[in-house]
């Protein structure tokens, strides 16, 4: 393993996480993509993350003789359905038991709203 | 992609770059930070046959100093807003919306001439504009003239500027005894503002004597938030009253649905954020 490389793929893959807020290929009714742009297909930058603090489990691979496997997109496997479980956690004292990804913060506001019986 | 043919001039004084406008009709486009104009011209929705360079028009750069008002060079770009002592001292509420434009790649590019020019109502300065009651200098083949921001913005991507006409400057009221705020909602750091509010509030002790609002996104052009500003006059100068004068900021407008958000969404940011907005320029928020 080369562990500073390992480091460095870590945070952008879980950046990825907070792609479960907006990340989605929309289409209109009669099919056509409307997110063709980056400015429409919405990519998070520095700006838009905490900071991270990084840890290693280390279990080589039994299925190879060096023992290694890859790890470009662990972070985003496990980290975006973390994202959605906790808008779910923080909307369950309102009743809300699921939300559809991305949990854009209009689909928020109308799961709140849908809560307290569609009130403004 | 590849933007369309076009010719381009990239003239030396002001004088010069009417006339290249004047010459190259209806079709020829003024560039100036390129920011919101390349865009369109890489996804070919702008066809110019001409493009006319204003940036060697060094007379169009800086902010000065005219008395109770600031004139705002239109080449003057947004990082130099952020950091100009004079939009500092006399009319913040420019700086902290300009501080909020998409990057700083854009910000040290794009220029507040170009983003007025535009006539986008997503764009942050427009909104600031129409809050502060400014005032554009136009220059066209017959000579200067002055269009009230509320004028100015017509429709979507239009607006009051002749086929010709050149934003040269705009004039802003120095902000004496004024607080302000910009609300801005976006998905992203980087994205367009879904609604934005520019607030501006005049306290006389307890309680508010006068507000301007300018809301972003709202509608095909920036708008004034009339009836908020209304509620808001006389209104106790405390989060509740304000938040209750708030109630009223999307009142007369007609927001857009998108991708982005519904209308009714829409409407809803409005009156939060105007409630923010309205707050922070009274100096409680």
């Amino acid at each position: 393993m080369i562990p500073a490389q390992f480091d460095y793929v870590r945070p952008s893959s879980l950046a990825e996480a907070v792609q479960a807020l907006y990340e989605e290929a929309a289409y209109d009714a009669d099919g056509n993509l409307l997110t063709t742009t980056l400015a429409d297909y919405l990519v998070p930058s520095a700006a838009d993350l905490p900071t991270f603090v990084l840890d290693r489990t280390q279990t080589p691979a039994t299925t190879n003789p060096l023992g290694v496997k890859g790890v470009g997109e662990a972070g985003t496997i496990a980290s975006t359905p973390a994202v959605v479980d906790a808008v779910i956690d923080a909307l369950r004292p309102l009743g809300v038991t699921d939300i559809e990804m991305p949990c854009t913060s209009q689909r928020v506001w109308r799961a709140i709203n849908e809560a307290k019986g569609g009130a403004r | 992609m590849i933007p369309a043919q076009f010719d381009y001039q990239r003239p030396g004084s002001l004088g010069e770059a009417v006339q290249a406008l004047a010459d190259g009709g209806e079709d020829a486009k003024v560039i100036a930070g390129g920011q919101s104009l390349m865009p369109l011209l890489r996804l070919r929705l702008a066809y110019p046959s001409l493009l006319v360079d204003i940036g060697d028009l060094g007379e169009l750069r800086g902010v000065r100093d005219d008395g109770d008002a600031l004139v705002i060079g239109a080449m003057t770009t947004h990082y130099s807003l952020i950091s100009d002592p004079l939009i500092r001292d006399h009319c913040g509420l420019i700086a902290e919306a300009a501080s909020t434009v998409a990057d700083p790649a854009v910000r040290h590019r794009g220029t507040i001439g170009g983003s007025l020019a535009h006539g986008d109502p997503a764009g942050d300065l427009p909104a600031v504009m129409a809050a502060l009651d400014a005032t554009m200098l136009a220059t066209g083949p017959g000579g200067e003239r002055e269009i009230a921001a509320a004028d100015f913005f017509v429709d979507y991507l239009t607006t009051a500027l002749a086929p010709g006409e050149i934003l040269t400057a705009i004039r802003v009221p120095k902000l004496g005894g004024w607080g302000y705020r910009y609300e801005k909602f976006q998905p992203t750091a980087q994205a367009w503002a879904i609604v934005g509010v520019a607030a501006l509030v005049r306290r006389d002790n307890g309680h508010v004597a006068q507000a301007r609002i300018g809301l972003t996104n709202m509608g095909t052009v920036p708008v004034r938030a009339h009836a908020a500003e209304a509620a808001a006059a006389g209104a106790a100068a405390s989060r509740e009253a304000l938040a209750a004068a708030a109630e009223h900021a999307d009142e007369g407008s007609a927001p857009p649905s998108d991708l982005r958000a519904a209308a009714d969404y829409r409407r809803h940011l409005a009156r939060v954020l105007t409630g923010r907005a309205l707050a922070g320029a009274a100096g409680i928020g």
